[in-house]
């Protein structure tokens, strides 16, 4: 029940009258109005439902694949190491069996493994969407999906593929697609020269002196390298007793080599060349 | 009082050619709302202004046209927290007046004693909480029926009345100087 007062309803009934709209102030908002009144004569037919439904459908598939697409997780590394062999599934379609040292990249659309040293046996199951990567210092190897081996040594880098197929570039060059067989990425022929003299100074087997001599040699190095790797050359074929190529060697150290050792591998030569033996290094 | 608006036109209009007739008869309702709930700090044209533009953009989304009025009180309420919010930022803008005077205000020393009481009813209806405020303005100021009233709102039929005796309660206290007793 409202109590009845009839001195409020007066003093509510003065402010209705003076509170309510003016003709004046009606006019002013009609001029005001006029410029949005011709606009929302344009206004759009109201939106169907099929077109809301359809709206929500697609927004909730965005939402899906934005959802699936964050879902693969963030970024990660897993270092490997170790000094037997190993094994570690890295994902549902790569496993990897290793004896060295490297670290695993997982980033959201494709991994990344660098391997620093040791052997590295790489199984990826084929036409999974596998993105992977195989970096050493010599050679980059891009996975098609198959079976592989990345084995990094003193001499550089020896990829190994025993089953698929994978991509390889040696760092510098061009990539090459290697299906069965194994191809080598050299370390560096200045590398390449301190493991020879290495193996000199430890009175290694000379055919590894030669073998990292002659990689050293494949890398076009700069002249003066050119000459101390061509003088380690003709140290190891003597040792082995390969005369004919000594000789070779000689020469081609003689052509334009630096004068240090030029007169004695001359008097070397001319010796070789004078009686059938080799004789040993000077 | 003589504030109670014409009758509405069932159907809201369509075309640009039918907005004058949705001005003529929902215009009045809407300044006259703006004006007593509006307070101190809004301007009663400008919220006005703002509530008609809301209504032509919308006017395809309502569904029920005897809805009007509620429909209609619900923009023009949330046109007036906007402009009461809008207010109050810029209070701490740089540069912005301290209050808002309107410009055709007249000089309290120049207001005569009934423009004095009138004003103290005004400020004191504004100084009621909303609920109390939106029932007295529309059962006692505009005289609409109580039923019409919860309809507007959205609340129930004794939900109204509840709050028209406890906003008049409250109104009356707040006036009781201006009571004929207390002047003699």
């Amino acid at each position: 029940m409202t109590p009845s007062d009839p001195h409020l309803d007066e003093l509510l009934g003065d402010l209705a009258d003076h509170t309510g709209p003016d003709d004046l102030a009606l006019a002013r908002l009609r001029r005001r109005l006029r410029p949005v009144r011709s606009r929302a004569s344009l206004s759009p037919p109201r939106t169907p439902l099929w077109v809301h439904g359809a709206t929500l459908a697609a927004a909730a598939a965005a939402a899906l694949l934005l959802v699936q697409f964050l879902w693969r997780g963030p970024p990660g590394e897993h270092p490997l190491s170790s000094t037997r062999t190993a094994t570690w599934q890295a994902s549902p379609h790569v496993a990897l069996s290793y004896s060295g040292e490297g670290v695993w990249r997982a980033g959201r659309h494709a991994a990344e493994l660098q391997w620093d040293l040791g052997r590295l046996d790489v199984d990826v199951v084929p036409n999974q969407g596998v993105q992977l990567m195989v970096r050493t210092t010599e050679a980059t190897v891009n996975v098609v999906g198959t079976h592989f081996v990345v084995e990094r040594g003193p001499l550089g880098t020896l990829v190994t593929v025993d089953r698929g197929e994978v991509e390889l570039a040696c760092t510098g060059g061009a990539w090459h697609s290697l299906t069965d067989g194994h191809r080598r990425c050299p370390r560096s022929p200045q590398e390449l020269h301190a493991h020879a003299v290495d193996l000199v100074v430890g009175e290694a087997d000379p055919a590894d002196v030669l073998e990292a001599v002659d990689l050293g040699l494949a890398g076009a190095p700069d002249r003066p390298l050119t000459y101390e790797l061509l003088a380690l050359r003709a140290s190891a074929l003597a040792q082995l007793g390969r005369t004919e190529e000594l000789r070779q060697t000689l020469r081609r150290y003689l052509d334009g080599g630096p004068p240090m050792r030029a007169e004695a591998f001359e008097a070397w030569l001319n010796q070789l060349d004078a009686d059938a033996t080799p004789s040993p290094p000077p | 009082m003589s504030s109670r608006p014409s009758p509405a036109p069932s159907v809201p209009p369509s075309s640009s050619s039918d907005f004058d007739a949705l001005f003529d008869a929902w215009m009045p309702t809407v300044l006259g709302w703006c004006r007593r709930l509006g307070g101190p700090k809004v301007d009663p044209e400008d919220a006005a202004h703002d509530v008609f533009v809301v209504v032509m953009r919308r006017r395809h989304s309502l569904r029920d046209e005897a809805a009007m009025n509620a429909w209609l009180f619900g923009i023009t309420r949330r046109v007036l927290a906007q402009h009461r919010r809008r207010a109050w930022v810029r209070r701490w803008l740089p540069g912005a007046p301290l209050d808002s005077v309107r410009a055709d205000a007249p000089d309290p020393g120049e207001r005569s004693d009934a423009q004095r009481t009138r004003a103290r009813v005004h400020e004191a209806v504004l100084a009621l909480p909303d609920r109390y405020r939106e029932v007295l303005v529309l059962c006692d100021l505009e005289e609409r029926e109580t039923a019409e009233v919860a309809s507007i709102l959205g609340v129930p039929f004794d939900t109204v009345k509840t709050r028209r005796r406890r906003g008049r309660q409250r109104l009356a206290r707040a006036l009781r100087d201006l009571a004929p007793e207390a002047r003699s």
